[in-house]
């Protein structure tokens, strides 16, 4: 103990400076906009020692005074930049900028790529709006699946799959906030406007220890905070969707500024025609779908350096159906889900070497699924029957956290998060229009979390760097469980300027499981909170990382493995519906379920020059074992992919043109398929139904998945503001499997009589060969 | 057997799924440029679990048993359309007695000679040359039990054309902890509709209304209680004001689980839309076999009005 302290202290540099020290200080802000830019790099030339930037852009660290100070600044997705400052000169705050990364950027010695961290992902928005998605839609969850690590379900979902954990278990923050269903559109579209959001980091390991309460992956996403310059904007039109952003200045200090960003759907006008239709009886079906989402973000930038921000997302879909097919029966439906969050967050660098940051934030989310139908009796009156099934969660979260930048290349923190939440693991009514209410549950669960955590990132030599930390969590829902210790670390040693290797452990635990019978988010889903009956789920991982620098090409070869156990995992009992049994959640869930997830990641990318791009590939393992299902034996998770390669890229032809496309295969996910069926003749009838009879779970696999998207980008001489993008997804129109079902094959007549027939596996496949174009312009 | 068969119901959740179903469906075509949601045959490497038996058998009081005999069939390749199982060597043991041959009265059905007697356990025993043998646990077949019963407010009018009834049913204490069943059929002249509700002080397993023009039938089963308000369905009659009842008709007993099991889980199969629909796990409590081997001892009180 005492050698570790003497190292730290005799690192941070106290010994022969102390009384002598000056602080560098300031922002790391994007060129032009003023945006921080969080994770960003600074190396001191002298020391070889590093810095990053925290969420908000800030740094803040000592040096020598008197001593001009050589500063490399490195940055994903930015041009990098060197600076030479003199401490002594610097009261105030220091602002570096750094200019995106593009065709002119001036050329500097040295590697342009910012040093990889082990398990963290920075995905550089602006490179992944030039990759190809359905319909144009740019969508930042989906671009995640081409990286190493995550996987995105089925087809156009978006509940992510990282490391072998499940949707649930990945902690999405919109500015601080949880958001607890991503998914618009059935998860064809995520929830985040590419254009409002600035930046997004995720990590699949080496968990920092403010994050928690989740056991596989973070993903923050930080929107942007305005520009201070002038108001500007973009809009875009899509085949699916259109979206509008605006941001700016409000008044003329340039203190306060302000975005705003709106997105909608048209799909439900496209089907207005067919809703007329039905209601005027020429019709027996319709679907109307309605999405719309919105952001809004003010923020003041305080003469002392504080700053001072309030955020707002709201964002809801509706799925309306009616049928009439059958005469004298009429049934419809409806399906809807929001999400709805609000943060107001302070940031305020205390002195020179402290910063503070506090967050009070909220969040909704809630879906419900109504049902109505309607009979014409045999004496002509109508008999109505309608049911509601919903669930939901509320929670309302205040952290702190305050960082001591001690010396140079160390950074302490500390902070506490206090949460209270209520969830509806599910409301159900049904009623008619005889009885009026035959059934009405409604669970609710109040709950409230603490949290705690300490961390230190630490340059123990110009080679040798740590991050540890630890977290402590407690939460009382029935019963008040914890407090749970959670400790995380990570240790980094540069070999050279090229190679480097990185280890990392962390234990994660989880106080809400979702249940899910199904990967699209249909509304047998279920919340379900930690309780005495249901235990918090635990991981606890181990990953280690070999990263090597080819500054030559601007390029990074990476090779991660990792190994993952988890404990009280949950799952549906088969043949469960979860919602209709929410009375009796103990006997619709398994319990006790444990997990283990392993696999290796490689991982080769350029960001920088004409030719960007990557290419990822992962052999990975995930199994699971309940008592009770398959004999107690192991089976494949429901996300295991054995591999799962991409490769994604982008040429710059010149300034105006650019081509863009992606490759993406994934092994089949395992499936529960049949192994018999029961025939039962029904009185009366001759012919069987057939039921099937269900055997080991997920003892079939789906077929591959693969495609390969297409899509360009081109400025119109003399306006370079606006931008074409069009494109393919799935250019060789490869039929990927969706779900599979069996289907029973006419053989044909002998004699007149039908030959009995043959059942065979039927895939179904959506998205084929789908072109898009969209327009966007800037003003 | 006899009255879950009867069970037509109006299944709200089965309507959503197929609503949901529906709709989701159309929406992913719409989005997919319409038509594009297309299907294709494959070849799917699951190994398929080899044939079973399959036995739907009841055991009623002083009546003979009679036993449908099937067997699974592969999902994937030709389905056979015989698949009840033919020439099977079936028998009925008896603690403490000779085994009794059932006799092929039909294709799969087999029957005893003779009826089945109260206060036996009995077990079933089957054999074939394609088949593993079948077995079944012993069940104790009960005498059906003595009813008492009260009626109370038969029938009043709770509103314009909507009437309710009310029977207060008593079971003795020595009746067997397992499952009781209710059939009770209204018989009337005219056509009445019913409507379900959940009155009992444990929650029904099964629960179905249906209207037949004369005669209203309401299956419902219960555990774990010995008094039952049975609180007949509010009945509509727009035809004119007077209540059509002519009869309550009562079927009430005791049953082993399995039968009601069995049909709960067939009931809520779904489909096999893999990856979307919700896999059902039969109740298996069969010896190399799915199905249900069961009691059932009931006694019939019908009420005139």
């Amino acid at each position: 103990m005492f050698l570790v302290l003497w190292i730290v202290v005799e690192n941070m540099g106290f010994a022969p400076c102390f009384g002598q020290v000056a602080t560098i200080r300031g922002y790391v802000r994007e060129l032009g906009s003023n945006e921080p830019i969080s994770g960003a790099t600074l190396t001191l030339e002298a020391t070889r020692r590093r810095i990053q930037t925290n969420s908000v852009g800030y740094f803040s660290f000592s040096a020598l005074p008197g001593q001009v100070q050589r500063l490399r600044i490195t940055a994903v997705a930015y041009a990098p930049s060197q600076i030479e400052v003199l401490p002594d000169t610097l009261d105030g705050f220091l602002t570096i900028t750094l200019a995106p990364n593009t065709l002119d950027s001036v050329d500097i010695e040295g590697s342009r790529i910012p040093p990889a961290s082990l398990g963290r992902v920075v995905v550089p928005i602006a490179d992944l709006k030039r990759i190809p998605a359905i319909l144009g839609e740019v969508d930042i969850i989906k671009a995640l699946d081409l990286i190493p690590g995550f996987n995105l379900g089925v087809e156009g979902g978006s509940g992510l799959f990282v490391r072998g954990g499940s949707p649930d278990q990945n902690l999405i923050l919109l500015d601080g906030i949880p958001v607890y269903n991503a998914a618009h559109l059935f998860g064809f579209l995520s929830i985040f406007h590419p254009d409002v959001v600035q930046s997004l980091e995720a990590y699949k390991a080496a968990f920092p220890a403010k994050y928690g309460g989740r056991l596989s992956s973070v993903i923050d996403i930080k929107t942007k905070e305005g520009s201070t310059e002038k108001r500007q904007g973009n809009a875009a039109i899509g085949l699916l969707s259109s979206r509008i952003f605006w941001e700016g200045p409000i008044g003329g200090s340039k203190k306060t500024t302000f975005i705003l960003g709106a997105r909608a759907s048209y799909l439900g006008l496209l089907t207005l025609p067919l809703y007329f239709a039905y209601q005027g009886g020429s019709a027996d079906f319709y679907a109307q779908y309605w999405l719309a989402d919105g952001n809004a973000r003010i923020q003041h930038r305080f003469s002392n350096g504080g700053q001072l921000s309030l955020s707002l997302y709201a964002g809801q879909d509706i799925l309306a159906t009616a049928t009439s097919d059958i005469p004298g029966e009429a049934f419809s439906q409806s399906l809807q889900w929001g999400n709805y969050t609000a943060s107001l967050q302070y940031r305020q660098p205390l002195g020179k070497k402290f910063f503070w940051n506090s967050l009070l934030a909220g969040s909704r989310y809630r879906y419900g699924l109504s049902t109505k139908g309607e009979l014409t009796l045999a004496n002509d009156s109508l008999f109505t029957t309608e049911q509601f099934l919903a669930s939901g969660i509320r929670d309302l979260t205040w952290k702190n956290e305050l960082s001591w930048y001690a010396g140079p290349g160390h950074t302490f923190s500390a902070g506490a998060e206090l949460s209270s939440w209520l969830v509806t693991p599910g409301l159900v009514r049904n009623e008619n229009s005889i009885n009026g209410i035959l059934k009405e549950v409604e669970k609710k669960v109040p709950a409230q979390s603490a949290a705690g955590f300490v961390e230190w990132n630490g340059e123990l030599s110009s080679r040798l760097s740590v991050q540890v930390g630890l977290r402590a969590s407690a939460f009382r829902s029935d019963t008040l469980l914890g407090p749970y210790w959670e400790p995380r670390a990570r240790l980094a040693y540069r070999v050279n300027d090229r190679w480097s290797v990185q280890a990392s452990a962390s234990v994660m635990r989880q106080f809400l499981q979702l249940v899910s019978t199904n990967g699209i988010g249909l509304p047998n889903d279920v919340y379900i909170p930690a309780s005495a009956q249901f235990l918090p789920s635990v991981s606890r991982g181990v990953s280690a990382g070999v990263f090597h620098a080819l500054p030559r090409f601007d390029a990074e070869i990476s090779v991660e493995a990792y190994a993952k156990q988890f404990d009280n995992l949950l799952d549906f009992q088969l043949g469960t519906n979860l919602l209709e049994n929410i009375e009796n959640l103990e006997g619709s869930v398994l319990r006790g379920g444990i997990g283990r997830a392993y696999g290796l990641e490689l991982f080769a990318s350029k960001s920088v020059g004409r030719w960007k791009g990557w290419l990822g590939y992962t052999l990975a393992w995930s199994e699971q074992q309940f008592e009770g299902v398959n004999g107690g034996n192991w089976f494949p998770a429901r996300f295991d992919r054995r591999h799962d390669l991409s490769l994604t890229g982008s040429y710059d032809i010149n300034k105006r043109f650019s081509v863009s496309g992606s490759f993406v295969f994934q092994s089949g996910s395992p499936v529960s398929f049949p192994v018999a069926l029961i025939p039962y003749v029904n009185p009366g009838f001759d012919e069987p139904t057939l039921t099937a009879v269900y055997g080991l779970r997920s003892n079939a696999r789906m077929p591959n998945y693969h495609r390969m998207d297409l899509g360009f980008q081109y400025r119109p001489y003399g306006r370079e503001n606006r931008t074409w993008s069009f494109g393919a997804y799935n250019v060789y129109n490869q039929q990927n499997p969706f779900y599979l079902r069996v289907r029973p094959v006419q053989q044909g007549f002998i004699s007149g009589n039908p030959i009995p027939p043959e059942y065979r596996v039927e895939q179904t496949s959506f998205i084929p060969f789908l072109p898009y174009l969209s327009y966007e312009w800037k003003f | 057997m006899e009255i879950l068969r009867r069970i037509i119901c109006v299944n709200t959740r089965l309507l959503q799924k197929r609503l949901l179903h529906a709709g989701f469906l159309a929406a992913l075509l719409a989005l997919s440029g319409l038509g594009s949601g297309c299907q294709k045959f494959i070849d799917l490497n699951v190994k398929q679990e080899p044939e079973q038996w399959i036995l739907y058998g009841t055991l009623r009081p002083e009546e003979i048993l009679r036993v449908e005999l099937y067997r699974t069939l592969p999902v994937i390749g030709v389905v056979s359309d015989s698949f009840w199982v033919s020439d099977a060597s079936v028998w009925l043991k008896t603690e403490g007695a000779d085994s009794v041959k059932l006799e092929e009265v039909g294709r799969g059905i087999y029957e005893t000679a003779a009826p089945v007697t109260t206060g036996n356990a009995y077990a079933l025993v089957a054999y074939h040359l394609r088949l593993p043998a079948l077995s079944t646990k012993y069940l104790f077949l009960p005498p059906a039990p003595e009813l008492s019963y009260t009626l109370r407010d038969s029938v009043s009018q709770v509103s314009a054309n909507r009437y309710k009834s009310l029977l207060t049913l008593t079971f003795p204490d020595t009746l067997p902890s397992d499952v009781v069943y209710l059939n009770a059929q209204v018989e009337a002249n005219q056509d009445i509709f019913p409507v379900q509700e959940n009155v009992f002080d444990t929650a029904p397993l099964s629960a179905s209304c249906y209207s037949a023009g004369r005669a209203i039938y309401v299956d419902m089963a219960c555990t774990g209680s010995r008094t039952l308000v049975l609180d007949l369905p509010e009945y509509e009659n727009n035809s004119g004001v007077t209540l059509p009842i002519e009869a309550f008709v009562i079927e009430c007993g005791i049953s082993s689980s399995s039968e009601l099991d069995f049909f709960s889980a067939l009931y809520q199969e779904e489909g096999f839309e893999l990856g979307i629909s919700d896999p059902i796990r039969l109740p298996q409590g069969i010896t190399n076999g799915y199905g249900f081997w069961s009691v059932a001892s009931g006694r019939v009180l019908r009420i005139e009005r």
